[in-house]
């Protein structure tokens, strides 16, 4: 199955920041693993606090935001990344259950479980 | 200013110049998702009173991270701990960032002092911070009296 009929991330992934000859970091970067009964979302979101994470569903569209309230600007004299206020979001396709979602975050990686629905998950049909 | 050497654990040397990372940068831009980025982006903040080095190593432990310096060289060696779970139930759809041991090292300006060096991991990023050696403190700022 192609990526983007399952787990599909919208928009540009890296935005490219031009200050002098800068690129920094801003979006963060995700794994999605496949397993038996659920798509695990792994996003790094280094230096941001876990309860500064908001998730939202909206239709099929789950976004994943950094609120934040005043940006503190820093005197970088190396600028690699800096994920203040970002925002990324995920087409997901109708066969993931989005009430059951669930979310856990350890050392600046958010998991976000994405569970089959009860119609895609392998099911044995007896024979009458 | 403080510069930096990466290279990886598997013996092949990298030399990290910003110009360098202009360009790695701009080619993960144009690869987007499906480009594995193995190399733990940095910070460097110079403040007034101390150098900040921000390194942004999510999914780890502090006991992960050695940090030693040796003269007037700074490394930080991050070793990857190995996962428990089986591969073989897993396949990755999308994979941006990967984990992985390497050594980071940074040589440190003539204005370190490099006894007084502390780091905290906090939501995976690994800060050291540096203090400044005042002007007094230096031997080479020292005013010489006119006789």
């Amino acid at each position: 199955m192609k990526t983007k009929e399952l787990v599909r991330p919208e928009g540009r992934n890296h935005r490219r920041h031009s200050r002098g000859h800068t690129y920094y970091q801003h979006t963060p970067r995700v794994n999605v693993q496949k397993t038996n009964d659920a798509y695990i979302l792994e996003m790094a979101v280094p230096g941001v606090p876990k309860d500064e994470i908001q998730l939202n569903m909206e239709g099929r569209t789950l976004t994943v935001q950094h609120l934040v309230n005043d940006k503190a600007s820093k005197e970088y004299t190396i600028k690699h990344f800096d994920l203040t206020g970002f925002e990324r979001s995920f087409v997901l396709n109708r066969g993931i259950d989005t009430e059951a979602i669930t979310a856990t975050y350890h050392h600046g990686v958010l998991v976000i479980t994405l569970p089959f629905s009860a119609e895609r998950k392998a099911r044995t049909i007896d024979i009458s | 200013m403080l510069s930096t050497n990466f290279r990886h654990h598997s013996g092949w040397p990298m030399m990290a110049s910003k110009f360098d990372n202009m360009l790695m940068y701009g080619l993960a831009d144009h690869l987007g998702a499906g480009l594995a980025m193995t190399k733990a982006p940095v910070n460097i903040i110079d403040q007034s009173d101390r150098y900040v080095i921000e390194l942004a190593q999510v999914g780890l432990d502090k006991e992960s991270f050695h940090i030693e310096t040796k003269e007037r060289q700074l490394s930080i060696q991050v070793t990857k701990m190995a996962k428990n779970e089986s591969v073989d139930d897993k396949e990755y759809i999308i994979k941006e960032f990967d984990q992985m041991s390497y050594t980071k090292e940074f040589n440190l300006p003539e204005d370190a002092d490099v006894q007084n060096i502390s780091a905290t991991y906090v939501d995976g990023v690994l800060t050291v911070s540096i203090s400044k050696l005042s002007a007094t403190d230096q031997t080479w700022s020292r005013r010489i009296s006119i006789q």
